[in-house]
């Protein structure tokens, strides 16, 4: 981990240029390295089991030691989450559960064809008294009183993944409700 | 909590890329971060993605036994990498003695023909 800090100041692209050009393991060992935690977390999100996320995170080092393909990545991190999501995936299809939830999931977290476009506060405000209670106290706290998560949690009682969970939920019907406006 | 020079230190990789970075990512596990921090990171937790899910994951279990993972999940990976170019390192080498004994070939063979083209005139 202590040879990773010295190249903070390199991106990702930076990084993987390097390894292109050296073909050296080292350089890709630096940039998988940087998302050893984030991997994990994915991989126990899916899998809710230590050991088994990390033979997931194992998988996914050594698949991109040996099989990273040749073709520029232009987002490596977007390009690694792909990868775990779908090991997982793969691996609880294999266990015979069911994936339908996460795929579901997915799709929604897919959905970034959003265009900005002109809003009226009065349109953002209508369309946030629209959303349920929760959500709309979870976004007016986060986002217009710029409270922490924790102090959201001490002021309302939801726990930590309802609080995320709100504000993710609230965003995504805040901007389908916004949409929905704009087309009228 | 950490100092902000430290936080600000921790902003250095995830600036030159889109995200969090782990060590970001632990230290406000741990509730290492001040309120500036905390809440750059709890805004990136709103968006749906990578670093969205990984909390999810990662909240199942203390941040200490993360931590553990984690470092031996980059032992690991360290101990792969190098037996990777120990490995290349070994054929690169292989190649070299290859090269030295072709040449040492061919200029004995070079001598005899030069030594029999010589003698025969």
């Amino acid at each position: 981990m202590h040879r990773q800090q010295t190249y903070n100041h390199l991106s990702d692209q930076e990084l993987l240029a390097k390894f292109s050009y050296s073909k050296d393991n080292y350089w890709l060992g630096i940039l998988l390295q940087r998302y050893t935690a984030l991997l994990l977390g994915v991989a126990m999100k899916y899998l809710k089991n230590k050991e088994e996320a990390e033979d997931a995170v194992q998988y996914v080092f050594m698949k991109c030691l040996t099989h990273l393909p040749n073709e520029p990545i232009n987002n490596f991190k977007g390009w690694l989450y792909i990868l775990m999501r779908n090991h997982c995936l793969q691996h609880l299809r294999d266990k015979g559960l069911s994936t339908t939830e996460f795929t579901e999931a997915i799709d929604a977290a897919d959905d970034e064809d959003y265009n900005s476009k002109e809003l009226t506060l009065q349109e953002m405000e209508a369309a946030l008294e629209e959303l349920n209670e929760p959500q709309k106290t979870s976004i007016e706290l986060f986002y217009l009183k710029k409270m922490s998560y924790e102090q959201i949690i001490a002021q309302t009682g939801y726990t930590f993944m309802q609080v995320k969970s709100y504000i993710q939920n609230g965003k995504r019907n805040l901007k389908l409700l916004l949409l929905k406006k704009l087309n009228k | 909590m950490s100092s902000p020079n430290n936080n600000n230190n921790l902003w250095q990789h995830s600036e030159s890329n889109s995200g969090l970075s782990d060590e970001l990512l632990l230290a406000y596990l741990e509730g290492k971060l001040d309120e500036e921090n905390k809440r750059k990171v709890e805004a990136m937790l709103s968006n749906e993605g990578m670093e969205s899910d990984a909390i999810d994951g990662l909240l199942q279990m203390p941040t200490q036994q993360t931590k553990r993972s984690v470092d031996k999940l980059n032992r690991q990976l360290a101990m792969a990498m190098s037996k990777k170019r120990r490995k290349k390192a070994t054929l690169s080498q292989l190649h070299i003695i290859t090269y030295i004994i072709l040449i040492l070939v061919l200029v004995i063979v070079a001598f005899f023909v030069y030594k029999h083209i010589a003698q025969s005139h």
